[in-house]
């Protein structure tokens, strides 16, 4: 049996553990709440804007732009979006896994370029053999428009010069504070094969200016709304695993700290008895010997 | 169409930060880049680019409202219109 004392010591050293996952658990709360709010405010632009892009562009037999153009994958970029810091339960590992299987399953067939977003991501491909030619990782949360329009920038011009065929991106979507929904999306080309016409019925479309402008200057933004929009669903999700995680610990400690002092009690009452018991014979012992 | 009888237009505003305006409309003018587009229940499918200006709408009940934009792209299908403004990342 541990000594009173080793009890207590543990007994407080939990209790200073508990103090920190609850003041990161109210952390990762107060940073949900902003960004979710965040999230949900731009949502409709988020779902729209892509759909009004490839419903519009879906009109045209002949893609019209280099965004639509289907390829054949023999270069492709992969971007995978974790989050900076650990003690969000599965929040990275399950991504990575998932990249882990795409990535077995490619490679053999195609080259990859790695972007990884993230430290966790970073140190996910540093003992690989992947080409990493971008890496964004600390503070990414304040560095979100940056970021979207540095790497927009980027993927744009690799994908233009075909430098790359196809670009895939891994994050995490966030769909409930339980858990967040593992998504891979490509984000370019914005289809996968060429759309035959007499496939869709679609009314014809007066344009003004005419079409090949206004999707240019539709697909203008594209990229650069839809990193941006990754990049926050990854956020979301982040705080929210983090806030259940800390959630969890705190609860852990609880039953941890309740279970010791149960035991710890018992061994004080234990030995006050013992105590008791020691006394009470000394004095039947002495009463014996008629003192 | 008769206008007497048409139905309603469904109007929605959407810009990169958030949802402006989500409404049903009888009328709505839009400021296009040639000038100003009328857009009435039973429009032909359309898809436009705008300038900077404001929408001019009417709410089912006959309120009238606008909202100023900064050019932008609307999109008018089956009394559907959707206007994206705001989008100002160019690179």
């Amino acid at each position: 049996m541990p000594a009173l004392i080793d009890l207590r010591r543990r007994i407080q050293s939990i209790r200073n553990s508990q103090q920190v996952t609850q003041a990161m658990k109210t952390v990762a709360t107060a940073r949900y709440k902003k960004v979710h709010r965040l999230v949900v405010e731009r949502r409709p632009f988020w779902h729209t804007f892509p759909e009004l892009a490839i419903s519009l562009t879906d009109t045209f037999a002949l893609p019209v732009h280099p965004f639509l153009e289907p390829r054949v994958e023999k270069k492709i970029a992969v971007v995978v979006i974790t989050s900076d810091k650990g003690l969000c339960g599965a929040f990275n590992s399950n991504l990575l896994n998932l990249v882990s299987e795409f990535l077995q399953r490619k490679k053999s067939e195609v080259e990859i370029q790695a972007i990884p977003v993230g430290k966790k991501a970073v140190n996910f491909f540093r003992n690989q053999n992947y080409l990493v030619e971008k890496q964004y990782f600390e503070r990414v949360e304040k560095k979100i428009e940056e970021i979207s329009q540095d790497l927009s920038r980027y993927l744009k011009q690799q994908f233009y010069f075909h430098k790359i065929d196809a670009v895939y991106v891994f994050y995490n979507e966030f769909r409930s504070i339980i858990s967040p929904r593992l998504t891979m999306a490509r984000l370019l080309p914005l289809r996968s094969e060429a759309v035959r016409p007499g496939n869709i019925e679609r009314p014809e479309f007066d344009w003004e200016p005419e079409a090949s402008r206004l999707i240019d200057y539709l697909l203008r933004f594209y990229t650069f709304y839809q990193i941006q929009h990754y990049l926050y669903e990854s956020q979301a999700s982040e705080q929210a695993s983090r806030m259940m995680a800390m959630e969890n610990a705190t609860r852990n400690a609880e039953e941890l700290i309740s279970d010791l002092i149960l035991l710890l009690n018992k061994m004080r009452q234990a030995s006050i008895t013992k105590e008791l018991l020691e006394i009470q014979t000394a004095v039947e012992a002495l009463r014996q010997q008629g003192v | 169409m008769n206008p007497e009888n048409a139905g309603n237009l469904h109007l929605k505003v959407i810009s990169p930060e958030a949802l402006l305006l989500e409404a049903e409309v009888s009328e709505v003018q839009v400021p296009g880049l040639d000038g100003y587009l009328g857009i009435w229940p039973g429009h032909r499918p359309l898809n436009a680019g705008l300038a900077e200006g404001e929408i001019i709408y009417r709410l089912a009940s006959g309120q009238t409202g606008t909202l100023k934009i900064k050019g932008g792209l609307v999109t008018v299908e089956n009394d559907k219109i959707i206007v994206l403004t705001g989008m100002d990342h160019d690179d």
